[in-house]
């Protein structure tokens, strides 16, 4: 009887040696793993997250792992990493980076490249270059605009390549939900490519009914966007990368035409 | 991989049969086992199933060889709908060649502890990520029930230490049961 009392010990004791083990998820590996950021950078301000699939997010709870945006192989900044599984939105992971940080301008074709390091010592890279940022034409910054009269019109100097959207963002503008990265509040509309202009005919911006002033800032915002490479050795995934431009002017004379 | 650690019995019996004792006391068996891992989402082996042989050198010493494989694996891992439906698919296989000593002691006339100590050749070979192996110590740990003058029975603890890709591991632990005969 002895015997099988310590037999059964046996039985047990594996249960109780492998009971303890990593965090799984540092154990996938990089093959079975889909990355996918998302930058945009004014001339001197980064907006960026990197994350990680694999059927469900995985949750890095692994302080060894870690990632950084590194600039030209030069300037080298952490981003923060999804690291719980208690996440409500994905823009709790996004890093901001500001002009002091920065300490000089980002220029169009500045490299870009997220790099991770994986706990069991790989490093993995994926590279984008900076687009270019678009130059507005019109209006001209803090230009007066009297909507109630005239178009508003809008010129830059580069045609996108692809479709895209010319973003308003003010607080006498109706608001819609952000629903992207971008996290602009305003009415947006289409670009298609090619596209160097676009023209909001009179009176037509839908201006909030209980805006009272007679003057409102507004902002325009264009994301040039391109694409970069994910890390061969991931499973795949996708990296967005836009140049942010923006152009502020002033809506006047609010009250007469609404 | 395979074709090399099924030569490792035949090494074995080889080299012993040179150095060749009286009495001399084969025995030869199947083994069949379960895995415990660490139950993470990339689908280790559950099972293990093989054939062993060996050499009594003495009543408490044997040289042991062992070819174990596992049931292969696989997994699917798909990107976040939000993005794409792209998926790779994950296949695994295990397997290894084991040499080393065995020490029985004998508690009665029935049932036996027993132990084992050697090197094992562990090969691990994947879709994504392509083959890697190694030796390393592999030891076991467990009881032998004598369930006739020539035939026996194992129960075991085992140990093996497989190197993944990407240079992470799997020390994988499993129960294993053991039916060998002597000739």
């Amino acid at each position: 009887m002895n015997h099988f009392i310590k037999l059964a010990g046996l039985l047990l004791l594996p249960s109780i040696i492998t009971g303890c083990g990593d965090n799984p998820s540092t154990k996938y590996p990089e093959q079975t793993i889909f990355q996918h950021i998302d930058i945009i950078a004014t001339q001197d301000s980064i907006k960026a997250k990197s994350e990680y699939y694999s059927n469900n997010v995985v949750y890095f709870s692994s302080e060894n792992e870690k990632q950084f945006l590194t600039i030209n192989s030069d300037k080298k900044f952490e981003l923060n990493v999804q690291r719980t599984s208690s996440a409500s939105s994905h823009h709790d992971f996004t890093t901001l980076i500001d002009q002091s940080q920065l300490e000089s301008s980002l220029l169009s074709g500045d490299q870009f490249a997220v790099i991770f390091e994986r706990s069991n010592g790989n490093v993995l890279e994926s590279s984008a270059s900076l687009p270019d940022f678009i130059q507005f034409i019109t209006p001209i910054e803090a230009q007066q605009i009297d909507h109630s009269s005239e178009d508003l019109i809008f010129e830059w100097d580069l045609s996108s390549a692809k479709e895209n959207a010319l973003y308003l963002q003010g607080e006498c503008l109706v608001e819609t939900y952000p629903y992207d990265f971008k996290d602009i509040s305003g009415p947006n509309f289409d670009i298609i490519p090619g596209q160097t202009s676009l023209t909001i005919a009179v009176n037509s911006l839908q201006i909030n009914t209980w805006y009272e002033q007679d003057t409102c800032e507004v902002t325009a915002h264009f994301f040039n966007e391109d694409t970069g490479v994910i890390d061969e050795d991931l499973a795949g995934g996708t990296y967005k990368i836009s140049s942010h431009s923006t152009r502020t002017f002033i809506l006047k004379n609010l009250q007469a035409g609404n | 991989m395979i074709n090399k650690l099924f030569l490792l019995p035949l090494i074995l019996t080889s080299t012993v049969s040179l150095a060749e004792e009286q009495n001399p006391q084969w025995y030869a068996g199947i083994t069949a086992g379960f895995n415990h891992t660490d139950g993470d989402y990339i689908g280790d082996p559950d099972t293990k199933y093989g054939i062993k042989g060996g050499y009594i050198l003495n009543h408490w010493l044997a040289v042991e060889s062992e070819l174990i494989l596992h049931n292969n694996e696989s997994g699917r891992f798909c990107d976040s709908a939000e993005f794409s439906n792209e998926c790779v698919t994950l296949k695994q296989e295990y397997n290894y060649g084991f040499i080393g000593l065995r020490a029985t002691k004998p508690v009665g006339n029935v049932f036996a502890f027993t132990a084992r100590l050697g090197g094992a050749l562990a090969n691990y070979d994947s879709s994504l990520t392509g083959s890697e192996s190694k030796f390393n110590v592999s030891g076991s740990l467990g009881m032998l029930w004598n369930i006739g003058q020539n035939s026996q029975l194992t129960l075991e603890l085992q140990q093996v230490d497989y190197a993944l890709a990407n240079k992470t591991h799997e020390n994988i632990m499993s129960q294993n049961l053991s039916f060998t005969m002597k000739f």
